[in-house]
């Protein structure tokens, strides 16, 4: 990411109510050097983001609006100070690839990653600029006075935002700024406006920015009750699920799938975990039945995705000759993908999937105060979360404790599943906790879920594309050469399980030191 | 940050025009450009309505008394600043003759925050200077005229790199002014391009609308988009800019 510079002369803007600009502005401006008015002009732009607000997160803006030869792509700090990079052309498919090879495609590729960026906010401002040239005809100082209007590329409705007149110094041309500045002051008494254009439109049309994170951010009151919590928890995943069902649906980029089954894997976590003696026994059994199906009805298509995201690495692992073999298998992947996004979009239209959520969403609203069952229920969250976050180390550091190098790859994947539920109660508690020491953790078991991820999932994969091409090999769709390519790659992908099943008693150890395990002691044993 | 410099032995060769609107078509293309007019004419800074004057001089910026930062001018272009000329650049050799041979390209290093290409117009001579514009560079564009003792200068040029073992610089040239009416004009550049490395195949013609920049006092890219000449700056601008990358 590139510094911001400390040198580049800040623009200030000003809200403007009718009496503070006269129509002889000009004029005003006259002792400052030859007034250059330009004609007035209609400018468009529309401020991109994604889904989860990745642009915003950053402290950056993109957007596609008029440049010097065409539409221009302008990322920009928030502020709008500073240009991060600008670019000839629009945003074709909002992916990474719109970006142009280079320090460009770097950054986004960083911040956006496989996300797509959506059309967030459209600006329409009618601008005059004025320029003040000195005696050589140079620009040294411009004022743009603009009326601005927003509006939510999702609705029809146009919102007026106002109008504004906004300061724009040239480097190296201080003394002209710090003139007209005096001018404005003395005569209109303006004040700058400290929030960002497109913050204050956000504003307007009701959008607010940052709303969704797939980041769990619950606020959990410590003395709130068991029973309470559970059903925040639970109205928070199912948020979670309702919203990325759209963009599953459309198959907009594949994090919504992926965000949609995370709320789906969290919701079954907790039911498991946190919901005996606090939810009715058949009122478990049932949610745990119908968000298994979920899981089940979507786990195809995240499989693909992965082998579609994974795609580049996959092939960066081949000789160069073999390279363009493995073509066939993008796109027997991309066929396949297509198919089950529309299985999956189909599923998330249809009734089970509907009455499943709806029942739930009932139930977690309107049902939920009657099925109290147990003293469990009525205990702070506090001492639940404790008691649930303690077994679930306990758990983990017995099973991680006897597997050797001679241990079954399922001692492993059964730790994975143990480390998972842990991570979730961390997740969905992380508020009742000091915020550093609970980092600590979950850094300590994400690098051991890094490994058991990698060791399974190496595993699974290298089946599946051996899989893969067998089906190729049936079809008689692909030469002899793209099995071979993909044999390649099968292999690639086993010498990673091999690494990660030799790194994983130096990761168990570490999370097992001492430190680690006085933090989880103080942290949650002592509350139990 | 990638540093082009626009330089020949030889004045008259058309380095300020290639300089100015070179700048221009970077910054148009959204990279944050920085254009120093190393040459005390200052014919860079007059194209862009700013002064030829720095503060403290050349001899202050090269022993780094002078903050680089404090002597950037802002054009009336988006993402392109000046470092204007100053009449005292005329002594840069004997300022830069007490310096290591890469002091050039130290001063200019934290400007690699603010800018993502920096154009240097260079001074017409070999010197000092010459040898620490070459070290601080990534890409030396060479104008040639097509004529015979324009390409003999170039000839020394490559020779001078070669004997001062400046392997970091990439040398390129391309034709400049180039007047088809003359049957000279039209044989060197074809038998040239045919056996050239490292040449870029625009060529820049001979047209009284670049010599207009000094009424217009702006690029011709700005004034005249659609022009002969603008065409062949953009497709310059466009090998450049690749080579750059």
């Amino acid at each position: 990411m590139e510094e911001t510079s400390a040198m580049t002369p800040k623009k200030t803007r000003f809200r403007l109510v009718d009496r503070d600009i006269p129509s002889d502005f000009s004029d005003f401006l006259k002792p400052l050097g030859y007034v250059d008015c330009a004609p007035s002009r209609m400018v468009k732009k529309v401020f991109f983001d994604t889904f989860d607000w990745r642009m915003f997160n950053s402290d950056k803006s993109i957007s596609v609006g008029p440049g010097v030869r065409g539409p221009e792509v302008c990322i920009n700090d928030l502020d709008g100070n500073e240009t991060a990079a600008a670019f000839p052309g629009g945003l074709p498919t909002g992916l990474v690839s719109d970006f142009p090879n280079g320090h460009i495609r770097t950054m986004m590729a960083a911040i956006i990653d496989v996300r797509r960026l959506l059309p967030r906010l459209e600006v329409a401002s009618r601008r005059t600029p004025i320029a003040i040239r000195n005696k050589e005809g140079k620009v040294v100082l411009r004022f743009i006075v603009e009326k601005c209007s927003v509006r939510d590329p999702g609705r029809p409705r146009t919102l007026s935002l106002g109008r504004y007149l906004t300061v724009e110094p040239i480097r190296g041309y201080a003394k002209m700024e710090a003139k007209a500045r005096d001018m404005l002051n003395a005569e209109f008494a303006l004040q700058p406006v400290a929030c960002p254009l497109p913050m204050e439109g956000f504003h307007v049309v009701g959008v607010i920015p940052g709303d969704y994170s797939a980041k769990l951010r619950l606020s959990l009151d410590p003395m709130l009750t068991s029973v309470a919590a559970v059903r925040q928890i639970h109205l928070t995943l199912l948020d979670a699920m309702i919203r990325n069902e759209e963009g599953t649906v459309n198959n907009t980029d594949p994090e919504y799938l992926h965000d949609f089954r995370v709320a789906v894997r969290r919701t079954r976590s907790a039911l498991g975990q946190l919901d005996k003696g606090v939810l009715p026994a058949a009122v478990i059994a049932k949610a745990k039945k119908d968000f298994r199906w979920i899981g089940q009805q979507t786990n195809h298509m995240r499989d693909l995705d992965v082998y579609l995201i994974d795609y580049p690495h996959l092939q960066s692992a081949l000789p160069a000759a073999y390279k363009p073999y493995l073509q066939p298998f993008q796109d027997h992947l991309i066929t396949l993908g297509r198919k089950e996004s529309k299985r999956v979009a189909a599923m998330i239209r249809g009734k089970r999937y509907k009455r499943i959520r709806d029942d739930w969403q009932a139930y977690l609203t309107s049902g939920f105060k009657n099925d109290i069952t147990s003293d469990i229920a009525d205990m702070p969250v506090k001492d639940l979360a404790d008691r649930r976050i303690w077994k679930a180390y306990r758990q983990v550091m017995k099973q991680g404790g006897i597997i050797d190098d001679n241990s079954p790859a399922e001692s492993l994947h059964d730790l994975r599943i143990t480390c998972k539920k842990l991570r979730y109660l961390l997740e969905f508690f992380q508020s009742l906790y000091p915020p550093r020491s609970l980092k600590a953790l979950v850094k300590s078991l994400k690098t051991l879920q890094n490994v058991l991820g990698e060791f399974q999932d190496s595993q699974l994969q290298s089946e599946a594309i051996l899989n893969f091409g067998r089906d190729l090999a049936a079809a008689g769709s692909a030469p002899v050469e793209t099995q071979m390519a993909m044999g390649m790659v099968a292999e690639s992908i086993l010498a990673r399980q091999g690494i990660a099943r030799a790194m994983f008693s130096e990761c168990f150890d570490t999370f097992s030191r001492r430190e680690v395990e006085a933090s989880f002691v103080k942290l949650f044993k002592n509350r139990e | 940050m990638r540093v082009l410099s626009i330089y020949n032995i030889k004045g008259g060769v058309g380095k300020t025009a290639t300089a100015v609107n070179l700048a221009y078509l970077a910054a148009a293309e959204g990279r944050r450009t920085l254009i120093w007019d190393l040459d005390p004419q200052g014919a860079s800074s007059f194209y862009f309505r700013v002064k030829p004057k720095v503060k403290g001089g050349g001899k202050k910026i090269v022993r780094g008394k002078s903050d680089l930062d404090d002597l950037i001018k802002g054009t009336d272009f988006d993402n392109l600043d000046i470092l204007p000329a100053d009449f005292s650049y005329r002594d840069l050799d004997l300022s830069f003759a007490d310096e290591k041979q890469s002091r050039l390209k130290k001063l200019i290093a934290p400007l690699k925050r603010d800018y993502d290409v920096v154009i240097f117009d260079c001074p017409p001579s070999i010197s000092e200077l010459s040898e620490q514009i070459f070290r601080a560079s990534d890409l030396l564009l060479v104008p040639v005229l097509p004529t015979t003792l324009s390409l003999r200068t170039l000839e020394q040029i490559q020779q001078f790199l070669k004997k001062e073992r400046l392997r970091n610089v990439k040398m390129w040239t391309f034709f400049s002014m180039v007047d088809r009416r003359k049957k000279m004009h039209r044989e060197i550049p074809d038998e040239f391009d045919a056996n050239a490395k490292q040449h870029f195949s625009s060529c820049i013609p001979y047209s009284s609308v670049i010599e207009k920049m000094g009424i217009e006092r702006r690029p011709v890219v700005d004034f005249a988009p659609k022009s002969k000449a603008a065409n062949a700056f953009q497709m310059l601008w466009d090998q450049v800019s690749s080579s750059l990358d």
